[in-house]
């Protein structure tokens, strides 16, 4: 396996497994993650960009498009002006992790940027 | 327009991307190995999307036309990524299905037989709309040599031509189809930001 335990490449499932250990509720680690960014939106007025007719019956998977979105805009207004920080408790700790947010995530954001080696590389 | 639309909301979504530091050699190899994963269903994606694609209308003949002709450009580009690795020390066997690959795929497979045909384009717009520049393969051979980029190189070269071809086709797109390929591609873009999260956390 190259060195690679199940919790680096799983951590989600990882996280579960501990919950259920520990006789703690598992939910699925994508409604987890939904739910915190739903509560997140709530809590921002959030307005959803996507043409309302583009959400249809995918309106979950297509919310949390639109809530990674408003995260990024609150990080970046965040970091620019020094205030409306995204603090750690509001959101899924697994996938987001605002403690750990720092200047390259920022710059990270501000582009997709083509021109830059710490960004995944994709084909088809 | 509506392939701006479709590359803006792609734009902003790959924006919550972790980094993902490919001047690390491990994390560089984590990289392409989920990409080899990926693309190793690329050819049959296609092939599947043309045998759905049965319509008669000027877009469904055109569609079918376009992806006649990707299908044999995507050819075997998962043996040569496969041989990049091998040449490098690395057995992609080696790494566990990576779910989030399988995910991404799988969803094309659905979207494709149970959905429309169409969904391809908006997979496509997410991977081979944002190739990796040039000038960064140029950095990356530095580090780790030029064997291991050879594919990533292909890519970065020619998928230049491919964004111009896939956003003209999508511009292109009926009305009544847009909703589908948007979703493909926000899915799809989900599915990248969560892997270099997945990664990030793990590294």
């Amino acid at each position: 396996m190259n060195g690679y335990s199940d919790n680096q490449l799983y951590p989600q499932f990882m996280d579960n497994r501990q919950s259920m250990q520990n006789n703690q509720p598992v939910m699925a680690p994508d409604v987890k993650r939904r739910n915190a960014l739903a509560q997140q939106l709530m809590q921002t007025n959030y307005q959803n960009t996507m043409n309302p007719q583009s959400v249809g019956g995918q309106q979950a998977q297509l919310g949390a498009g639109n809530a990674i979105s408003g995260l990024a805009q609150q990080f970046a207004a965040g970091n620019r002006m020094g205030q409306n920080r995204v603090t750690g408790d509001s959101l899924y700790q697994g996938q987001f992790k605002p403690d750990t947010f720092d200047a390259e995530d920022a710059a990270n954001m501000a582009n997709v940027g083509a021109m830059r080696t710490n960004r995944f590389a994709g084909m088809l | 327009m509506f392939a701006e639309s479709v590359k803006s909301k792609i734009e902003e979504i790959l924006s919550c991307s972790a980094p993902v530091e490919l001047m690390n050699k491990e994390t560089l190899v984590l990289n392409l190995v989920f990409m080899l994963q990926v693309i190793k269903a690329s050819n049959n994606l296609i092939k599947q999307a043309i045998l759905n694609d049965r319509g008669c209308s000027n877009f469904d003949m055109e569609l079918n036309r376009y992806l006649t002709i990707h299908e044999k450009e995507e050819e075997d580009h998962d043996k040569w990524l496969e041989r990049d690795l091998a040449d490098n020390g690395v057995n992609p066997e080696g790494y566990p299905i990576m779910r989030k690959a399988v995910e991404m795929a799988g969803t094309q497979y659905y979207m494709i037989n149970h959905v429309h045909p169409v969904a391809i384009l908006g997979y496509m717009a997410v991977l081979e709309g944002f190739p990796v520049g040039l000038d960064v393969i140029e950095k990356l051979e530095e580090e780790h040599g030029k064997s291991l980029l050879r594919t990533l190189r292909y890519h970065a070269e020619n998928d230049l031509d491919h964004r111009e071809d896939v956003f003209k086709m999508i511009d292109s797109a009926p009305d009544d189809l847009h909703d589908i390929i948007m979703q493909s591609a926000i899915q799809t873009a989900i599915y990248i930001v969560e892997v270099t999260h997945q990664w990030r956390n793990s590294m």
